[in-house]
């Protein structure tokens, strides 16, 4: 037998199909079997949030609530929280129970809600307060979140999420880290809904308490003229956007008839306690 | 905000591991080509026995090695194969370079030697992970490894 040298004519080791088009194929696969995962756990964390007991959002208070729990209250907090008392009262009776106020300097604008009734203003928020009204409305929009279960229904669905493709993939798989801002993004685009319902809730609660709904929109309207981010930015927001939310809730107002009158300007001990607090 | 950085950092990587890391791969197999017909005459066989009609005046091991690593865009892919499972396609071209330079470079070495064959040639892989916290950068070495036999004219 003579050896005769020679390349083999093809490379039978190596695939000839597009790497594009597998990353395609199998990122549509993925995301599709994800979406399905996170719309049955949607349904799955609606159903059991409206059973689960009181014991849960003990629970829950006890994780994530806890930095605020031990702190006493400011006089600004104590201000803010005889305001916010005083919202409760108009509440439905089955949803009156104890919600606190705590303010952490902060230069943003905003607001939370977290389990075992915790209110959570960031200074920056009170510091664009100019009236009662507009805090208030702030307010009763957080209780809003509390009535609907809005707190427990964002914690739930995004611990199972996580849980779920930490469970699937290991702890530290990079694909985790690629899906993650996907994931948080949908969960944002879901929270924007909740938010509507919230300022819904939080017009009427004004409109109880103060018989008119002026000052509803300050905030917003504050809100609208500072904000300048381009249009495509808008998916990745938390909250509707301000013109969004204005329009909305003046829809509301004009179908109910809720009058619009003269709002109560903010005492000034609340923003100079602010002031103290953030030196 | 965070959400969309980490969403731009993942395209740029992905894009940049893709033109770069196909580009990189043209090359290197024209290149791989080339040098494999050049050393066409210099046989690498998987055959044990020497030749009985020839006179064999010096054996000795030859070795090729050849370190790869993944690029962003591969590692992805094989990122999602691990969810669903399959052939990983994204490798096979980074380990089929890597067994050809391995050899062309076992070859390299034979030559330098004046050797006419090389014999008994074997491959070995590895993968050499280095795990820093959550950064993970995969690679593998392929070694391949004969004797080169040099033959009395």
């Amino acid at each position: 037998m003579k050896y005769i040298p020679r390349l083999p004519k093809e490379n039978v080791n190596v695939s000839q199909t597009s790497p594009l088009k597998e990353l395609f194929f199998l990122l549509a696969a993925i995301l599709g079997i994800l979406l399905l995962i996170y719309i049955v756990l949607g349904i799955l964390v609606n159903v059991l949030i409206a059973r689960a007991p009181a014991k849960i959002e003990k629970v829950l208070e006890v994780s994530l609530s806890k930095p605020f729990l031990i702190k006493e209250q400011t006089p600004t907090e104590q201000k803010v929280q005889q305001l916010l008392d005083s919202l409760v009262k108009f509440m439905p009776a089955e949803e009156q129970r104890k919600y606190t106020v705590h303010i952490i300097p902060k230069q943003e604008a905003n607001a939370l809600a977290l389990p075992g009734g915790h209110i959570i203003i960031f200074s920056g928020l009170l510091k664009e307060v100019k009236s009662e009204n507009e805090l208030a409305m702030i307010l009763a929009h957080e209780l809003g979140h509390f009535v609907h279960k809005d707190h427990l229904r964002q914690l739930g669905r995004n611990l199972i999420l996580i849980l779920l493709l930490s469970i699937i993939l290991g702890p530290d798989n990079s694909i985790v880290e690629a899906f993650q801002p996907m994931i948080m993004t949908a969960e944002y685009k879901f929270s924007r809904n909740q938010e509507t319902r919230a300022d819904e809730f939080a017009l009427e609660l004004l409109y109880k308490k103060y018989g008119h709904v002026g000052g509803a929109f300050d905030f917003f309207q504050k809100m609208e003229k500072k904000r300048n981010l381009p249009k495509f930015l808008r998916y990745f927001s938390t909250h509707p956007f301000p013109q969004e939310r204005i329009k909305i809730l003046e829809e509301i107002a004009q179908k109910k008839g809720y009058p619009i009158k003269k709002v109560i300007p903010l005492h000034l001990e609340i923003s100079k306690a602010v002031m103290n607090r953030q030196k | 905000m965070d959400a969309l950085i980490s969403l731009i950092s993942i395209f740029v990587l992905m894009l940049l591991g893709y033109s770069v890391g196909s580009f990189v791969e043209k090359v290197h197999y024209a290149s791989v080509k080339k040098r494999e017909n050049q050393f066409l005459d210099l046989p690498a066989i998987t055959f044990r026995k020497l030749p009985q009609d020839k006179e064999v005046i010096d054996a000795q091991l030859v070795m090729g090695s050849v370190v790869i690593s993944l690029d962003y865009f591969k590692r992805f892919l094989a990122g999602l194969r691990h969810i669903v499972g399959g052939r990983i396609k994204s490798y096979e071209t980074l380990l089929d370079r890597a067994r050809r330079e391995a050899i062309l470079r076992m070859k390299e070495e034979a030559r330098k030697l004046g050797a006419d064959v090389i014999l008994n040639v074997r491959f070995e892989t590895a993968g050499i992970k280095k795990v820093k916290r959550k950064q993970k950068v995969g690679c593998f070495e392929v070694l391949a490894y004969g004797t080169a036999i040099k033959f009395a004219k």
